[in-house]
This record gives C-alpha cells, sequence and structure tokens, in this order.
C-alpha cells in the first residue's frame, strides 16, 4: 500500500484505486472552469501535476470500503 | 555559547527565567534586553523573524519589574521572552500567516488568545516568527519573508510550517514560542532544529484570533527548550475559548507537577509505562536517523512490544486530501482574485486542492473514525506510542527529493510521512529532539491517548533526565 505513493507521480493519466484511468488534464480544464478559475496553460499544467500528485498519496484511501454506519468526524473530537 | 547571562553564559530555560526574576538575580528588563541584542545579531542570517515588537516587550518587562518592586507575587511566566508564528493576531501588527498581500493589510486589533494569556502569565512578546505561507508546507522557504535558516547548518531549513518558532527557540532568541500544527508543523521544526514541541490533543488549546489554515485540523502549541517549559506553557494557556468552538480542554489539570517529577526521577520514575514502537510504515519510510533514533528512545523507555497499526497510509492520505481541500476552499477567492500573488510553491497545490472531488473528503472524514476507533484499541494495551517526526534530518534548502527505504518522494509535500497519520486523529504529541551521530538534531514523536499530554511529557522529561536527548542549548552561537 505505501509503495503506490512514490510509484505514480508522474504522468497525466493516471490510474486511481477508486476510479480507473483519469485524464487529470480534461478533469481541470472541467471543474477549474466549474469553481470559476481561469487557468492558462502553464497553470493547468502545474495544476495537473499536483492532482496527479495528490491521487497517487490518496489512493490507499479511496481503496477501502468502509462500513455504511460509520460516520464522517468533520468537527473532529478525539 | 551566548545566552542568558547570570554571570556563567549559561542558557536557561522559561521556568529558570522565571525562578530568577521572582528571587531578583534578574530582571525581566534585562532578559528582554538581552534577548533583543541576540535577536539584533543572529537573525539576520536565520530570518526566523518577520516582525519585532521590541517596545512592546520592553514595556510588559517593566510592567514585571515593577509589580515586583511593589511586592506582588509574579505570575508563572514573569519576564519570560516569547514569540510566536506570524499567524497569531498580535495587536498592532497586520496577521501575515506568510502571505504577501496580508503585509499591507489591516493590523490586528486584538491580540489572539494565547497571546492574551501569555501576556497575563508575566510572558513578553518579542515578535512574529516566518512559516511557510499559509501554514501549507514543511520548509519555511517563504518567497516573500525569506527561508528560515537552520542554526545547527545555515544551508539547511529548520523545517515548516513553523520554521521560525523551531529556528528562534534553538538560537535562543527567544525562551519559548507558539506555533500550529496541522501535519507536523511543530513537529517537524522540533525535529529539525532540535527543541522540543509539543502538539497537544485536539481541541486542547484555543485557536482564537489565529488564522486557520484546516479547521478540522489545526492544533496550536509550544516549542521550548525543555519538556518543563512545554508543561508550563500548556498549564498556562489551557482553558476553554468562546472565540474558538472546537477548544474543549478546560484549565486546571496542570502537568508540570508531573514532569518535574519524571525530571527528577528519570525512567526509574515511569514504572509501569506500557510502550509500543511504531513499525512497518514507519520503519519503511525512516532513514537511518530516524531509525535509530525510534529505537534508542524504545530502548530507554523499555518499549514492550513493536506495533504494527493498519492502513496508516490511508491515514496520512486522508490527512493529505481533507488538508488540501479544506485550504483549497478557504483560499478559493484568493486563488481566482490574486494567484500572482500568492506563494509559489504552493499555490499551485492549494488551487489543485480546491478541485478535489467531495467524494475523496467525505471518504477521508469517515476513515478518520475508523482510524481513531483503532488507535483508541491500541491505548488499551499502550500508555505511550514511538514513532520517528521526520524520516530524516533537516534537509538542504531547496532539496527537490527524499531518497527513503521505501522510495523516492519529493522532499516538500513528504517531510511530514510520520507526522501526518497521527495529528489525522489529534492525539496528543510530544516531539523530543535526539542527536544523530553527523551531529544533526531528529525528533521522535511521544505519541499519548486523547487528553493524555502528561503522560508523553513526562516521558520526555525521564529522557532528558538520562541524557539522551539533544542539547538544546547548541543553536545559541
Amino acid at each position: 500500500m505505501e509503495s503506490s505513493q512514490s510509484g505514480r507521480e508522474s504522468g497525466s493519466n493516471m490510474k486511481s484505486a477508486a476510479e480507473g484511468v483519469v485524464d487529470w488534464r480534461q478533469y481541470a480544464l472541467a471543474v477549474s472552469a466549474a469553481q470559476g478559475y481561469a487557468l492558462d496553460a502553464a497553470q493547468l499544467e502545474r495544476v495537473v501535476k499536483q492532482l496527479e500528485l495528490v491521487s497517487a498519496v490518496a489512493a490507499p484511501l479511496l481503496a477501502l470500503e468502509l462500513p455504511v454506519a460509520l460516520e464522517p468526524a468533520p468537527v473532529f473530537k478525539p | 555559547m551566548s545566552g542568558v547571562v547570570k554571570g556563567d553564559g549559561e542558557t536557561l530555560h522559561a521556568w529558570q527565567m522565571q525562578d530568577l526574576v521572582v528571587r531578583g538575580e534578574i530582571t525581566a528588563s534585562e532578559l528582554v534586553t538581552q534577548a533583543l541584542a541576540r535577536l539584533a545579531q543572529r537573525d539576520g542570517e536565520l530570518k526566523s523573524y518577520t516582525d519585532v515588537t521590541a517596545q512592546r516587550a520592553l514595556d510588559e518587562a517593566l510592567q514585571i519589574d515593577l509589580r515586583r518592586q511593589r511586592g506582588e507575587a509574579l505570575p508563572p511566566l514573569a519576564g519570560v521572552p516569547y514569540a510566536v508564528k506570524n499567524l497569531f493576531d498580535v495587536t498592532g501588527l497586520p496577521t501575515l500567516a506568510g502571505g504577501h498581500r496580508e503585509r499591507a493589510g489591516a493590523a490586528a486589533s486584538l491580540d489572539a488568545t494565547l497571546v492574551q494569556r501569555a501576556t497575563a502569565a508575566g510572558a513578553c512578546l518579542v515578535g512574529a516568527l516566518n512559516m511557510d505561507a499559509y501554514a501549507y508546507g514543511f520548509t519555511t522557504e517563504n518567497s516573500l519573508h525569506g527561508v528560515t535558516r537552520n542554526p545547527h547548518d545555515p544551508s539547511r531549513v529548520a523545517g515548516g510550517s513553523s520554521g521560525g518558532c523551531g529556528a528562534a527557540v534553538a538560537a535562543d532568541l527567544c525562551a519559548f514560542s507558539l506555533g500550529s500544527d496541522t501535519n507536523g508543523s511543530i513537529r517537524v521544526p522540533s525535529s529539525f532544529c532540535g527543541v522540543f514541541g509539543l502538539k497537544p490533543t485536539f481541541g486542547g488549546l484555543s485557536r482564537g484570533g489565529s488564522r486557520p489554515f484546516v479547521h478540522g485540523i489545526d492544533h496550536v502549541g509550544p516549542f521550548a527548550r525543555c519538556a518543563r517549559d512545554l508543561a508550563r506553557v500548556f498549564d498556562v494557556l489551557s482553558g476553554l475559548d468562546v472565540r474558538d468552538h472546537a477548544c474543549t480542554r478546560a484549565a486546571g489539570s496542570a502537568v508540570e507537577p508531573a514532569v518535574v517529577r519524571a525530571f527528577a526521577e528519570g525512567v526509574q520514575g515511569l514504572p509501569g509505562l506500557r510502550v509500543a514502537r511504531l513499525t512497518d510504515y514507519f520503519d519503511q519510510w525512516s532513514g537511518p536517523d530516524a531509525r535509530a533514533a525510534s529505537e534508542t528512545v524504545a530502548k530507554a523507555l523499555g518499549a514492550q512490544d513493536e506495533l504494527t497499526l493498519q492502513d496508516v497510509a490511508a491515514a496520512r492520505a486522508g490527512a493529505f486530501v481533507i488538508t488540501a481541500s479544506e485550504s483549497g476552499q478557504l483560499y478559493r477567492s484568493e486563488l481566482q482574485q490574486h494567484y500572482e500573488l500568492m506563494e509559489p510553491l504552493n499555490r499551485d497545490r492549494m488551487l489543485a486542492g480546491s478541485l478535489l472531488p467531495a467524494s475523496w473528503y467525505v471518504q477521508a472524514q469517515r476513515f478518520r473514525l475508523a482510524f481513531l476507533q483503532q488507535m483508541k484499541a491500541h491505548f488499551e494495551r499502550y500508555d505511550l506510542l514511538i514513532a520517528p517526526a521526520t524520516p530524516v534530518v533537516a534537509t538542504r534548502i531547496g532539496q527537490e527529493w527524499l531518497d527513503l527505504p521505501a522510495g523516492r518522494v519529493p522532499t516538500r509535500p513528504s517531510i511530514g510521512l510520520m507526522t501526518q497519520p497521527i495529528s489525522f486523529v489529534g492525539l496528543p504529541v510530544v516531539a523530543v529532539p535526539l542527536p544523530t551521530a553527523g551531529g544533526l538534531p531528529i525528533a521522535v514523536q511521544l505519541i499519548a491517548a486523547p487528553g493524555r499530554e502528561d503522560v508523553a511529557l513526562a516521558a520526555a522529561a525521564a529522557l532528558e533526565a538520562v541524557g539522551l536527548t539533544f542539547d538544546t542549548s547548541g543553536g545559541a552561537a
């Protein structure tokens, strides 16, 4: 599980455990527009790299099957 | 070595300074004047401060000295010079949070809650400290305010995001400092600069009047040169606060006495302490120095077991996703309107965070509860868990990659590999610095059950007592 963090940090077509092959450039174009950004080409490339990084790190989390009863903890009380 | 001078050039701890002021062996004004002189001499190179509040510190010191002259009892931090990460509101200063545009912003009209409480306890505020912009980073390579350099090797970073906090305490430019920790921002600079750091339980200290980064994971806490100072500052600053709805720890249960006892008795004074060293994930991401430090502390504290946590990488991922999502949302308007003025080292990570699918964020929040349940079950069997604070000693300024047993990873997002899974579930941690073979420090995390800062602080003091910890006066040139 840990090795996936370092093994998927290049290339724009990422295979996410949860979502299959993702074209992060297309994703960034679509979602950034929906979020009110107007990215130029250089910004887009940098954001795509960051999405690839987060996707690689997130893979072991997204691969987990969580029980339905498990609640979110947005206001956290240990 | 310089330091607070009592005639023998000794670098003193905060509790010792207060004791000397109470006994009339030094004045608060002298302590502050000496700290300001060291700051003027050393910080041109280190860049740990972004603002110096000299007049305020001198005014506060004078009030302490006048109180003593009147025969009043002095409070627990009387005359102690301290500084705060520049995300805490300080009356009269713009709250920078490491940002560029914020320098031109309005000055704060009210101190942050912890600054108010430190002032009430007699501490004297010397200034505000450098940090990674918006608290998003582990290196304090700040494009506007400069790189905070490591007092032990100026070619290396001080860690982040509270890098100024670690460097200023290590170099004796203040006796203690207050920082924040979302993913490791107290523990990483403690490790790189060789000082002690306390990340309390989530909600353990008020964040009132501090600039948020990730509401759901932000913690605040102290840096100091010994465990006893951490305990005293924690005791003084504790208490509920209407300015922070997540703050759940009431004042009143002092931890300092247990720490004093542990220091006097050493490891022998911790009978029955149940300790385990965390392995697998933590060993895989540890360089040789980190691994050695973890094993040294485990042996010294009589660790009975090695423990494998389940799904640690998922916990780190959860912290990563929540951080990216919440901070990206928090700064979305800034990113839309002032992208060019934002920190180049993290603005794209933040922007990407604002684009992440909501399902990832919710998965992270749901898993958070599961991971906490796992950790709480382990604390049925153990009082303390041990893991390195950082994979390696302080990295070089501009270093792009870390080569670790489990693989090569980019430096800036990865220095928190060891710390993120722990703060993800809000556990209290004391970062204890140890020397390495090469001479630089590296810290170990002493991780306790929620609300048991006393256990971790007492163990830290016991390690000091047996001489295992890094010489925290060594950064004062």
